[in-house]
């Protein structure tokens, strides 16, 4: 079942002499449960890409349906809902906040979608535990390790039960080996829990996690397979 | 989302310390120095407001206890007696004196002459020995003793007359000088020329207007001036008010105005220390409006964490300032109190509301990718 459909989507950064056109009419549909890459060089638009779906940046021309929306014209007020509710972000360094246990970084998503904070800790500490970080959750994260962190960060991602999960270089900060352990995690969570998934990495050893791997250059999708 | 506020900011310990205590000697600052000016003037008007009596009678021209000097026969008060409504009149000594202490101190004080038949004019707050110093004795003020080395049984020389420490009292201390009491005719004749008065305390029969004898003494008696308690209890505050109060009231305004600044840049700074950790809130779903509410919770903690910190570094400062200086005499009255704990709550709305914009602007997609 497709869960997110973007068509046509472009992305043009300044005007005349100094347009740069970072995304240029990418179509692209997720289904529940999918995996995929998107591999490029530097500069290949992949992040925006990734930002565009997300709804943490507008297209400047085509539409990216999610759940009925269309995240082009939604107002701004509204997007900070549609991205607690339908999407799960994981980031490259984490981004857990310092002051907040691992437990805790989970509640946040929930307890920003009004979730109260009882059912929100007791699913924190659900989703930590089968992330294997049962034993971790009053660790502070400066206490974590990389895996532990970015496993921390997935189980924040799938706290609100997203539809789609965006990640930005998921592996950039582990090691191989734990780099394919985060992956396969965020693989077997996503399919869990329905969700759709999109990575973006340069990684090549992850590229085998992967149901769909997309390769762009020039802000254009050049290869599928 | 308080929750989330009040978790992320207590978890830091020494932010919040560092944060909370700049905000706590703020408010100390702030106190002390309102501390400084309520007590000024409170002090100005225990002694008339403890006196006992319903009129102060002084010498015409003569406003206040502090600043005038009154003198007045001693047989004016049969005459005052016999004026409707009044049930007793009492003849008091208040004025400044050299007292000799020991072969080398002579501090100054304000010596009070009671009257011994009705208590009239004596002290009113005892913290050893006896209330009313009975024939050769004297209750001094417990500043003067301690500076001077004063206990009970201790010997104090005024005139040339001796007198014995009998009692020492609190709330008489008045700025630099401090009262001392004895009976009224132990010094009439010793500071005053013999048979005079500085004031007569008048106090009303039950049911009398006050208002009708303190007009019918003013109006038999051309050379005197009635005043209720509460006028010459005002009086001397003005005139305190007059001398020292706008030197007390500019350097609070100051203090408050630095004060406060200081906690709205402690809060200020900590909640921009917290952009990136906004800029994650942001990306993962929380709104503006969510934000705010979640920076102003922050704030708000910060702030009465401070407030709360600030009133044990108070209390902490003003005993350390009574050890150390123990004329200047601070009152806290809880109206300061609940102003000042407003205006840093008040202030930290500001404070928070100034970088919302900035916030509202940050960039949820700035905390994907480093370099």
């Amino acid at each position: 079942m497709d869960v997110l459909r973007a068509e046509g989507v472009d992305k043009v950064y300044g005007e005349g002499d100094a347009e740069v056109r970072a995304v240029d009419g990418v179509s692209i549909t997720l289904a529940t449960g999918e995996v995929t890459l998107v591999m490029g060089p530097s500069g290949s638009g992949k992040t925006t890409l990734l930002f565009l779906l997300g709804g943490l940046l507008r297209p400047t021309a085509g539409h990216v349906w999610v759940d009925g929306h269309d995240l082009a014209a939604l107002p701004e007020r509204k997007l900070p809902g549609v991205r607690l509710r339908t999407f799960g972000f994981v980031f490259q360094d984490f981004n857990l906040l310092a002051n907040l246990t691992a437990q805790e970084n989970v509640q946040v998503p929930l307890e920003l979608a009004g979730v109260p904070v009882a059912k929100a800790e007791a699913r924190a500490a659900t989703l930590l535990a089968r992330l294997g970080l049962g034993n971790r959750l009053d660790f502070l994260p400066e206490k974590l390790s990389g895996g532990e962190k970015q496993r921390t960060s997935i189980a924040r991602a799938l706290a609100n039960r997203p539809r789609v999960i965006l990640a930005d270089e998921p592996t950039a900060n582990l090691d191989s080996k734990l780099g394919k352990e985060v992956v396969g995690l965020l693989k077997g969570s996503a399919r869990e829990a329905k969700a759709a998934v999109v990575m973006v990495s340069h990684d090549s050893r992850i590229v085998d996690a992967a149901d769909r791997l997309l390769l762009m250059e020039d802000g254009r999708l050049v290869a599928m397979e | 989302m308080v929750s989330i506020a009040a978790r992320n900011l207590l978890h830091d310990r020494t932010r919040v310390a560092v944060s909370a205590g700049g905000v706590g000697f703020s408010i100390m600052l702030v106190l002390i120095l309102a501390g400084t000016y309520d007590g000024f003037y409170r002090q100005a008007g225990l002694f008339t407001e403890n006196s006992g009596a319903d009129l102060f009678v002084g010498q015409a021209g003569v406003i206040d206890t502090l600043h005038s000097f009154s003198i007045l026969p001693l047989n004016l008060a049969d005459d005052l007696a016999r004026v409707p409504g009044v049930e007793r009149v009492c003849a008091i000594i208040s004025r400044t004196v050299e007292l000799h202490v020991g072969d080398s101190d002579h501090p100054k004080a304000i010596l009070v002459g009671y009257n011994e038949s009705h208590g009239t004019a004596g002290p009113w707050k005892i913290l050893e020995g006896d209330r009313l110093p009975g024939p050769g004795e004297i209750v001094v003020d417990q500043i003067m003793a301690r500076k001077n080395g004063l206990s009970l049984g201790s010997d104090v020389l005024i005139g040339g007359k001796e007198f014995r420490v009998a009692g020492i009292s609190a709330e008489t201390n008045m700025f630099i000088m401090q009262y001392a009491f004895v009976r009224y005719a132990e010094i009439e004749g010793l500071v005053l020329p013999p048979a005079a008065a500085t004031y007569f305390l008048v106090k009303l029969s039950p049911g009398a207007d006050i208002a009708r004898v303190q007009a019918d003494i003013n109006e038999r008696f051309p050379g005197v001036q009635a005043f209720t308690l509460d006028e010459i209890t005002a009086n001397n505050r003005n005139v305190i008010s007059g001398l020292f109060l706008p030197i007390l009231l500019t350097l609070y305004l100051i203090g408050f105005v630095i004060g406060i600044t200081v906690i709205g840049l402690t809060v200020y700074t900590a909640t921009m220390e917290r952009q990136k950790e906004y800029g994650v809130l942001k990306a993962i779903g929380s709104g503006n409006g969510t934000l705010a509410r979640i920076v102003l919770a922050q704030s708000l903690l910060l702030a009465v964490l401070g407030f709360v910190a600030g009133l044990a570094i108070t209390a902490a400062t003003a005993s350390l300032i009574g050890f150390a200086v123990p004329e200047m005499y601070l009152y806290f009255t809880p109206y300061q109190i609940a102003f000042v704990f407003a205006a840093a709550i008040g202030m930290s709305v500001v404070a928070t509301a100034l970088p919302l914009g900035r916030l509202a602007r940050i960039d949820p997609a700035s905390n994907f990718r480093r370099g």
